[in-house]
C-alpha cells in the first residue's frame, strides 16, 4: 500500500495539470477575494466575521477544480494507458482504488488549507488597501473545519468516482459541469420541496450555510446535508468498486 | 514457467481468445504469432489480469496477483505509448519505481541502458515511436523482473535499435529469465525466439519450438539430384514418400538428408546434389494460419490498375 500511495503521489506532483488548475483556481480567487470582495464591493461587510465568510466562499469556489484535478488522476491513467502498469504493480485492484482515495484526500486538504489562508490573507489585504481597517475578526473554527474539509474532499471523491465510472476525461468534466448547473436545477423544479434532497443541492448549504435552495425552498442544515450527499457517495463508491474489479482496464 | 490454462475471452457475441493454454519456459525466448485480429493482445492481456475473462496463467505455479511485489515477477510493454506525455521518460519510470519498491537510482541504470538518458527529461509526448518502445522497453525492465512480456516491441525502431532489442532479448533469457514476445516482423522473430506460441481467430494453433514448426511446413524440403530421376522416384514411391520435380532433381518433403542418401545408395544411384532446404519463418506461419485471418486484403495492386 506504501509503494502505491508513494507512486499515485510522485503521478499527482509530476504533472503540469495539477499545478494548472490549481494555480489558475487561485489566480480566480486571488483576483476576487482581493479587489471584488477586499477591496471594492464588502465596505459594508467588515465585521467581525468578514474573513470567516469568505473562507467559505473562497473553498466553495475551489471545490469544482478539486474534483478536475482528481478526475485527472484518475482520468489520465486510462488515457494514456498507464493503468496497466498501476494495476500490475499493485497487484489489487481494490488496494489501488485506497490508493487514489487516500491521495486524493490528501491534495483536498492541502488545497482547501492553502485556499482557505490565501483566500483571507487577499480579502484582509485587499480591505487594507481600500482604507478599511476590519474590526478583530472571528472564526467559528469548528465549523469552518468540518465543512471545508468535508466539502473540499467530497468535491475531490465525487471527481474520482466519475473518473472511475467514465474513463473519459470530457464526460467527466461535461458531468462535474453539467448536473450541478443544469440537470439539478431543472430536477429541482420538478422535485420542488424534495429537491433539497439531490446530491448538490444538498451539498450546497454544507459550504454556503444557505437556509433555502435555488428555487426558493428549505434547504436542509449543513450537517444534514452532508449526511444526503455522503449517502450518495457512498453508494455511488460502492457501485464504482464493484465496477472497477470486474471491468477490462482499457479506456 | 509461465503456464496459461483455458484463457477464454468474448465481446458480446464474439470469441476474441478461445479457450487458450500454452507453456512459456524459462531460459528461452518464445514468439507470439498470429494474423491482425487473431487475439494475441488480448491473450496477453488476459495473462496478466488487465482483461476480464476466464481462466488462470500461473507464473511459477502461483497467480500473478499472489506475489506481493507482482512487477518483480513481470515487466511489461503492451503499448508505445503508455505515457502521460508531459511527464519526463524521468518521472514517468519514478512513478513506475515507487509502485514496484525499486530504488529510483534503478532509473537512471533503465534510462542508461535503453540509451534515453539525454532525454530523460524531457515529456515523451514528442518522442518517435521508436524512443517510446525504449521508455517502454525500460519500464519493462526496472524491476529487474523475472518474466518480459511485450507486445510487437520492435515496432518503430530502426535498424541499430532492432538490433540491439534482439541482443537484449536474447541475453535477457540467456540469465534465466524469460521473454515472451509477439511482433509481425517474421524474419525478426525467427533469429530471436526459440519456441512459438501461434493463434488464429482466437484459438491456439501451435505451441512448440521454432524448429518444429519450420521442419513441420510443407515448404520444407530435401532436394536430391542423382545419377537417374526415374529410379529415385521409384525408390521414394516405395518409401511412401512426396515429393516434386524441381531444377533436375526432387524436392522431398518430410524426409532427412540421412534417408534420402539410404536410399539412394540402395537403389545403386550416384547423390550429385543432396541438401536440406528449410522453410522460412514466414512461409511456416502462412501456412499455419491460412484460413484463420480476420481481416484479409482481396485486390493486388496490379488489380487495382
Amino acid at each position: 500500500m506504501l509503494a502505491s500511495l508513494k507512486s499515485d503521489f510522485r503521478k499527482l506532483l509530476s504533472v503540469r495539470s495539477t499545478y494548472l488548475v490549481i494555480s489558475l483556481a487561485l489566480a480566480l480567487i486571488g483576483f476576487i477575494a482581493f479587489y471584488v470582495s477586499g477591496y471594492r464591493d464588502n465596505v459594508q461587510y467588515l465585521d467581525k466575521f468578514f474573513l470567516d465568510h469568505g473562507i467559505f466562499t473562497w473553498v466553495n469556489t475551489i471545490g469544482m477544480f478539486i474534483a478536475i484535478v482528481t478526475a485527472l488522476q484518475m482520468g489520465h491513467e486510462y488515457r494514456y494507458s498507464t493503468i496497466m502498469y498501476t494495476l500490475t504493480s499493485s497487484g489489487s485492484r481494490t488496494r489501488t482504488l485506497l490508493s487514489k482515495i487516500v491521495v486524493s484526500t490528501v491534495f483536498a486538504v492541502v488545497v482547501v488549507v492553502i485556499t482557505a489562508l490565501f483566500g483571507a490573507i487577499m480579502q484582509y489585504f485587499g480591505a487594507l488597501t481600500a482604507g478599511h481597517h476590519p474590526e478583530p475578526q472571528h472564526f467559528q473554527v469548528v465549523q469552518l473545519l468540518w465543512r471545508c474539509l468535508l466539502f473540499g474532499w467530497f468535491y475531490a471523491m465525487i471527481g474520482l468516482v466519475l473518473a472511475v465510472l467514465f474513463r473519459q476525461i470530457v464526460a467527466i468534466i461535461v458531468t462535474l459541469f453539467l448536473v450541478p448547473s443544469t440537470v439539478e436545477p431543472l430536477l429541482s423544479m420538478l422535485l420542488k420541496d424534495n429537491a433539497k434532497y439531490l446530491p448538490f443541492t444538498a451539498l450546497d448549504p454544507v459550504i454556503t450555510g444557505s437556509s433555502s435552495t435555488a428555487t426558493g425552498h428549505a434547504a436542509l442544515s449543513p450537517a444534514a446535508g452532508a449526511l444526503t450527499f455522503g449517502i450518495y457517495l457512498a453508494v455511488l463508491w460502492l457501485a464504482t468498486w464493484i465496477v472497477f474489479l470486474k471491468r477490462d482496464a482499457t479506456n | 514457467m509461465i503456464k496459461a490454462e483455458h484463457l477464454s475471452k468474448r465481446y458480446r457475441k464474439k470469441v476474441a481468445v478461445d479457450d487458450i493454454s500454452f507453456e512459456i519456459q524459462t531460459g528461452r525466448v518464445t514468439g507470439f504469432l498470429g494474423p491482425n485480429g487473431a487475439g494475441k493482445s488480448t491473450t496477453m492481456r488476459l495473462m496478466l489480469g488487465l482483461d476480464t475473462g476466464s481462466g488462470q496463467t500461473m507464473f511459477d505455479g502461483k497467480r500473478l496477483y499472489d506475489y506481493s511485489r507482482p512487477a518483480s515477477m513481470v515487466g511489461i510493454l503492451l503499448e508505445a505509448k503508455a505515457f502521460h506525455p508531459t511527464r519526463t521518460a524521468e518521472n514517468h519510470l519514478r512513478v513506475l519505481a515507487a509502485a514496484g519498491g525499486v530504488p529510483d537510482s534503478r532509473v537512471d541504470e533503465v534510462l542508461d541502458i535503453v540509451g534515453l538518458t539525454e532525454v530523460a527529461g524531457k515529456g515523451p509526448g514528442k518522442f518517435s515511436l521508436g524512443m517510446a518502445q525504449r521508455l517502454g522497453i525500460a519500464a519493462a525492465i526496472l524491476d529487474k523482473p523475472k518474466y518480459l512480456i511485450l507486445d510487437e516491441p520492435a515496432n518503430g525502431l530502426d535498424p541499430e535499435g532492432i538490433a540491439w532489442l534482439r541482443q537484449f532479448i536474447k541475453d535477457y533469457a540467456d540469465q534465466g529469465n524469460a521473454v515472451f514476445i509477439s511482433s509481425h516482423l517474421l524474419s525478426e522473430m525467427s533469429q530471436m525466439a526459440d519456441d512459438l506460441v501461434v493463434i488464429g481467430r482466437g484459438k491456439l494453433i501451435a505451441n512448440t519450438s521454432m524448429q518444429s514448426i519450420i521442419d513441420g511446413s510443407t515448404h520444407s524440403s530435401v532436394f536430391v539430384r542423382t545419377t537417374s530421376q526415374g529410379k529415385l522416384q521409384t525408390a521414394l514411391k516405395k518409401a511412401n514418400l512426396t515429393f516434386t520435380e524441381q531444377d533436375a532433381g526432387l524436392a522431398v518433403q518430410g524426409a532427412k538428408t540421412d534417408q534420402i542418401g539410404h536410399l539412394a545408395f540402395d537403389a545403386g544411384l550416384t547423390v550429385l546434389e543432396l541438401t536440406n532446404k528449410s522453410a522460412s519463418l514466414e512461409e511456416a506461419f502462412l501456412e499455419l494460419t491460412s484460413g484463420t485471418e480476420e481481416y484479409q486484403a482481396r485486390t493486388t495492386a496490379k488489380e487495382e490498375k
